[in-house]
């Protein structure tokens, strides 16, 4: 997506260098994860096992792709069909991408703050992990921090597209009158 | 129709809608489950579904096999084992006619074997291939036709992400539908060998032969190949033989390849583990959002009853299952003209599947076995979407990687693999036990 001033270029380069150290240490923990599951798989072999392989393996997971998202939706690395907005007229197209964008963030600020009831939900009972008895509320708060920035990076996503979409109305208007 | 299915009925024409504005599939699915499901049931349920789902979707064991399929194929891409495939395939046929073409086949295939991913398998195969076949002046229509055929194996030959997010979505067996796609998998691998022949006999200009290899050099591509070799026995015959779980299985692949990334050198190259790292984080990450949305969505529709209804229509309208299953062929291929293949899939499943459960008796089959027979169906119908005009991902992918060749004449050299492909396709609807014959067998 171009960026409409040097300030959002210079925001947006510290959130992506943010976004991928926090996706390279995600696929640290998913390589953790694997490294683990083989080593349960060589015990096995000497009638000996690792404690909780499925616990371990379930919420390093959780954590690893909440690591991850930030960069997922700073790199814009979505499916997603642009066959049709790319056949529209500038000022629609843009319009439109501000539009997507703002759903995106609407949604993660649903999912971040659903995830913090849950965590809440979750220290309230007690809950622990199925084999592992470590109770799992703190790693449900973590995965809401992580979500709060996956929210905050789609939303200046947002906001640079509803800024793109102002200044190519403005535009249009200058060159009109 | 009741309400709750017009509900549903709405719910999908909005999908659509939204989708072709441009929101992200995931996210898309999601949203629209989630309005769904409050029209249909209450806020408070609704929010209860994308906590019961979409999180506990996040902590899902079996889950975790994705992503960690995903790092063995693309650190398999990068570690340059395509091009080592390649090499040995090249030594032992690279002096028949057309015997780079019958290598890049081969060397897809094998390629395919640690790679899930179609995309993936064709780029790495087109920066291989395509500047050997050039430089031995095969016809650039046909060599790239042949990249772009071959790369498609990547989502049948198993470990195939596609495979996996139908094992997903519609709760079928990992192992069996692993198991199944073998058979269509070497039989894909035959017709386009058959193909290549075919083609080079009608003209024999379009692909030379090279000099031939001598033993030591064969022996030498051999052994560079063996590494891929043992992986595949490690991780497809340990799933396959029940010594490991999917899990296990994705983890043993996912940690060879890293060691052997590291090993290779590739990982001292400046920038190559970052972006092969990078690589791995958006590709996990926009596939879990979707296996994310596509929970709530499923949901929903299976709240609203329109995929029952929608069976209970056409079963009731008396159609033959075969026109029905040309009916569903068409749809993926219209589908597939203009639409991402996982995004097709995902987004089509919840409501086809179950219509094809209901015919499951019509066509001789069980609940089970037709569930595990429509995702091979699906898949092969996704491998011809992506050569098929206008949009035919591969042919972008090749186009991407070798700009000299128009977009007209990889698709003119595609059309006989994509013959080739729609013959095997009526091969299985015809006798679909070429399909559940190997599951039955484990």
């Amino acid at each position: 997506m171009p960026l409409t001033s040097p300030k959002h270029a210079r925001l947006h380069r510290k959130l992506l260098t943010v976004s991928e150290h926090l996706a390279m240490l995600g696929i640290a923990i998913l390589a953790g994860l694997a490294v683990y599951t083989v080593t349960d798989i060589i015990l096995r072999l000497f009638s000996l096992s690792l404690p909780g392989t499925v616990d371990i393996v379930s919420y390093g997971l959780a954590i690893a792709i909440a690591t991850i998202m930030p960069y997922g939706f700073l790199a814009d690395q979505h499916i997603s069909i642009s066959a049709g907005i790319d056949r529209l007229a500038e000022k629609p197209r843009a319009i439109l991408a501000a539009l997507t964008k703002l759903i995106s963030s609407i949604f993660l600020a649903w999912l971040a703050g659903s995830t913090f009831l849950y965590a809440a939900d979750r220290k309230e009972v007690h809950d622990t992990m199925w084999i592992l008895n470590i109770e799992i509320w703190p790693i449900w708060y973590v995965l809401a921090v992580l979500f709060i920035f996956t929210f905050f990076a789609s939303l200046f996503q947002a906001w640079i597209a509803i800024d793109l979409a102002l200044s190519t109305l403005t535009r249009q208007k200058v060159e009109k009158s | 129709m009741n309400y709750d299915a017009w509900i549903g009925m709405a719910g999908f024409a909005g999908l659509l809608f939204i989708i072709l504005t441009g929101v992200p599939i995931g996210i898309a699915m999601a949203v629209v489950g989630l309005i769904g499901l409050w029209v249909l049931i209450d806020g408070y349920g609704a929010l209860s579904v994308l906590k019961v789902i979409g999180l506990q979707d996040l902590t899902n064991y079996n889950l975790s096999v994705i992503p960690l399929f995903i790092i063995m194929g693309l650190f398999a891409s990068r570690a340059g084992l395509s091009a080592r495939l390649f090499g040995a395939a090249h030594a032992f046929v690279g002096h028949y006619r057309g015997g780079l073409t019958f290598a890049t086949i081969g060397a897809s295939a094998a390629f395919s074997a640690i790679c899930g991913s179609s995309l993936a398998t064709a780029a790495t195969m087109a920066k291989v291939a395509l500047p050997e076949m050039k430089a031995k002046n095969y016809e650039d229509g046909f060599a790239a036709g042949t990249v772009a055929a071959g790369g498609t194996l990547g989502i049948l030959i198993p470990p195939s992400i596609m495979l996996l997010l139908y094992a997903i979505t519609t709760e079928t067996s990992i192992v069996d539908l692993f198991a199944a796609a073998l058979v269509p998998g070497v039989l894909a691998v035959l017709f386009y060998l058959l193909t290549i022949g075919i083609v080079t006999r009608m003209r024999p200009g379009s692909a030379p032969a090279s000099a031939k290899s001598s033993w030591k050099e064969r022996l030498n591509g051999l052994s560079e190949a063996a590494s891929v070799i043992v992986l595949f026995l490690l991780v497809i015959g340990g799933l396959y033989t029940g010594l490991f779980t999917p899990v296990e299985s994705a983890a043993v692949g996912a940690l060879a390849t890293i060691l052997y990334f590291f090993l290779s050198g590739r990982a001292s190259k400046s920038g190559d583990l970052k972006e092969t790292i990078l690589e791995c984080a958006g590709t996990s990450v926009m596939i879990f959002l979707i296996v994310v949305g596509a929970g709530v969505f499923s949901f929903f529709m299976a709240i609203s009853g329109l995929p029952r209804v929608f069976a209970e229509v056409i079963t009731a309208a008396g159609m033959p299952p075969y026109v029905v299953l040309l009916a569903i062929l068409m749809l993926y291929l219209v589908l597939g003209s203009f639409m991402d293949s996982i995004g097709m899939m995902i987004l089509t499943i919840p409501v086809i599947f179950p219509l094809v459960q209901a015919l499951a008796p019509d066509i001789g089959m069980t609940a089970t076995d037709a569930a595990v027979w429509f995702g091979i169906f699906v898949v092969i119908v996704i491998e011809i979407g992506l050569m098929t005009p206008p949009l035919g991902l591969n042919v972008f992918v090749i186009h991407g990687a070798a700009r000299h060749i128009p977009m007209a004449s990889i698709y003119r050299g595609v059309a006989p693999f994509w013959l080739a492909d729609i013959v095997r396709l009526l091969l299985i609807v015809a006798f679909p036990g070429l399909v559940l014959w190997l599951p039955k067998l484990l």
